[in-house]
């Protein structure tokens, strides 16, 4: 597939019955969502659920997809709203958010890397932030997205998702300060 | 925070949205799992299911839709049915049957047979078919409990109605056993002498009998009314003599066929007594048997007994019922007032008629929604069951369908 081809023109292709399309638009978004995914998740093995329902979503859904967003922003959505689910499910099961947002009292696999991760002061400190704020920064700084396709992702306009960021931020230094105070 | 934690944070925070290590093949995981998942259709319950009162309400329905299909199948004429009248209806039930419908025989058969009493009968078919108790050289009154075939007697004698119905239905109109109930109402200038010679139609030679008799009121108000229980075959005589004493102004008489309780009543008689020839013998010739097994020999004998008188009431009952026929008469004067014609009805009297019916025929009406709506309710559960599956279906579709955009 030439690599000129768009993201929406593969999709199209796709739903014709190409399946090899998918796997372009996989080489192209799946390890980008996976980290995106991990990030939100803080979970390897859970990031890799996430990004599998979403395909799956999308696989299911894609001869809906009418182009009113880029192929882009609708993919980062449904995996932001898979990793919600997921997120969700497992309060659920726990019965407890304060479990799900305090990582000192899970036990994840030896070899995962966000583990290792998890033990530095900024992994806690964007654990401890609501899931908007932690949403926000993460999208932000993830290194294929700019904050315009960040905020149509969170499907808020460019400003707020700025005030947001600046709002984010300060709560996630300050919470490092604290942190950082003996 | 200085210029360079500020790019470190940048930094740290970008490196958390990576992912690095081996490259994956999710898609193509989930496509084949999209692909399965097109074809089959997975049955699961729905999440609704899984809490309790939604599991109850579903096992009372099942329970309901049951006891529907159970009542609509085999009706409430047959779930409610008399053991009598099934063994009448369906002879090929009888020997099921039998050991219930005599319950004093086969009770005493099956205790005698429970407690060890054992003797030959003697000769005919014999009470066992067993072998004998080890040690007492006498075998078991009964190979079977209920089985009336080893203690001697034949189904249709042993069940009332089952060989004896085929009798009934056989008999000559002659052997009828037929109750029968006459009413006459008669108009007479003087009601007081009318009334007299109706007694006297009665021949206490044949045990006829005034039942009850009344005389109410005074000259054109006067009224009379009598019972006369004449035998059956002097009815019709009494009734043509009846109607010579004044004017007719209605007649009525019907029968009652009892044959089949009559010949049902003779054969449980016979067979009672019957068993309580034998338990007589029995316990003559088991003198030497020991005192507790005499004593409730004794005590069976007792209940055959009370059987018998009991059946023995029922069937004289029965026989005076048939031999006697019943007439009632009743004697007006000829000009006396019919009845006291119904005066106006007041408003007041008028609207609480009204409010009262109208309150009847509302109730009415409410039993009756009630009714239909459970009959809709319980009639129609597997309608109720699969629309509740279709809806579920259909609201399952319609949130995968919006799954992406939720």
């Amino acid at each position: 597939m030439n690599t000129n081809t768009t993201d929406e023109q593969l999709l199209q292709a796709f739903v014709k019955g190409d399946r090899a399309s998918l796997g372009e638009l996989a080489e192209r978004y799946e390890k980008p969502l996976l980290g995106l995914a991990g990030g939100l998740l803080g979970n390897r093995t859970r990031a890799c659920d996430a990004v599998q329902e979403a395909w799956l979503r999308v696989i299911r859904h894609s001869a809906s997809f009418n182009g009113s967003s880029s192929f882009k922003t609708w993919m980062y959505r449904i995996t932001i709203n898979c990793c919600r689910d997921l997120q969700h499910k497992r309060v659920s099961r726990s019965g407890s958010d304060q479990q799900e947002r305090n990582p000192k009292t899970q036990t994840p696999p030896e070899n995962d890397l966000i583990h290792r991760e998890r033990n530095s002061e900024l992994h806690e400190a964007i654990r401890a932030l609501d899931r908007t704020k932690r949403e926000t920064i993460l999208l932000c700084y993830h290194d294929s997205m700019n904050h315009q396709q960040a905020a149509e992702v969170l499907n808020i306009p460019l400003g707020t998702l700025k005030s947001r960021l600046n709002a984010a931020l300060s709560e996630l230094r300050q919470i490092m300060r604290v942190e950082a105070t003996p | 925070m200085t210029e360079i934690e500020k790019d470190q944070l940048d930094d740290q925070l970008a490196q958390m949205t990576r992912w690095e290590g081996e490259s994956t093949q999710l898609w193509r995981e989930a496509l084949d799992k999209a692909t399965a998942k097109s074809t089959p259709w997975r049955w699961s319950i729905p999440q609704f299911f899984h809490r309790p009162l939604p599991k109850i309400a579903a096992a009372i329905i099942i329970v309901a839709a049951l006891g529907a299909v159970l009542q609509l199948a085999y009706g409430p004429e047959h779930l409610g049915k008399d053991l009598f009248t099934a063994t009448v209806d369906d002879p090929t039930a009888l020997r099921q049957l039998a050991p219930l419908q005599r319950t004093p025989a086969a009770t005493i058969v099956q205790d005698l047979d429970r407690n060890g009493i054992p003797d030959p009968p003697s000769g005919g078919g014999g009470f066992g078919a067993g072998g004998g108790a080890p040690g007492r050289g006498h075998p078991p009154l009964m190979a079977g409990a209920g089985n009336f075939d080893d203690f001697g007697y034949r189904a249709t004698d042993a069940v009332p109605g089952s060989g004896d119905s085929r009798h009934v239905s056989d008999l000559e109109p002659a052997d009828r056993q037929v109750i029968r109930k006459a009413t006459m109402e008669l108009l007479t200038d003087d009601v007081h002498a009318t009334f007299l010679k109706a007694t006297q139609l009665l021949s206490e030679a044949r045990s006829e009998y005034l039942e009850a008799s009344s005389l109410t009121g005074t000259g054109d108000e006067m009224q009379a009314s009598l019972t006369l229980r004449v035998t059956a075959d002097r009815l019709s005589e009494v009734l043509n003599q009846l109607r010579q004493l004044g004017e007719v102004r209605s007649e009525d008489s019907r029968g009652e066929d009892v044959t089949s309780q009559v010949v049902d009543l003779d054969a449980r008689l016979r067979n009672e007594r019957r068993i309580e020839t034998e338990l007589l013998e029995l316990l003559e010739k088991r003198d030497d048997a020991p005192l507790r097994e005499i004593l409730e020999l004794r005590n069976h004998i007792n209940r055959v007994r009370q059987s018998i008188e009991r059946l023995t009431a029922e069937q004289q009952r029965l026989g005076r019922l048939v031999s006697l026929a019943s007439i009632l008469v009743i004697i007006r004067a000829e000009d006396a007032p019919e009845s006291e014609p119904e005066p106006e009805p007041t408003l007041g009297k008028y609207f609480s008629d009204n409010v009262g019916t109208s309150w009847t025929s509302g109730l009415r009406f409410l039993s009756d929604t009630i009714a239909n709506l459970l009959r809709v309710l319980v009639g129609g559960v597997i309608w109720w069951v699969l629309l509740t599956i279709a809806i579920l279906a259909i609201t399952r579709h319609h949130r995968q369908a919006h799954l992406p955009i939720s």
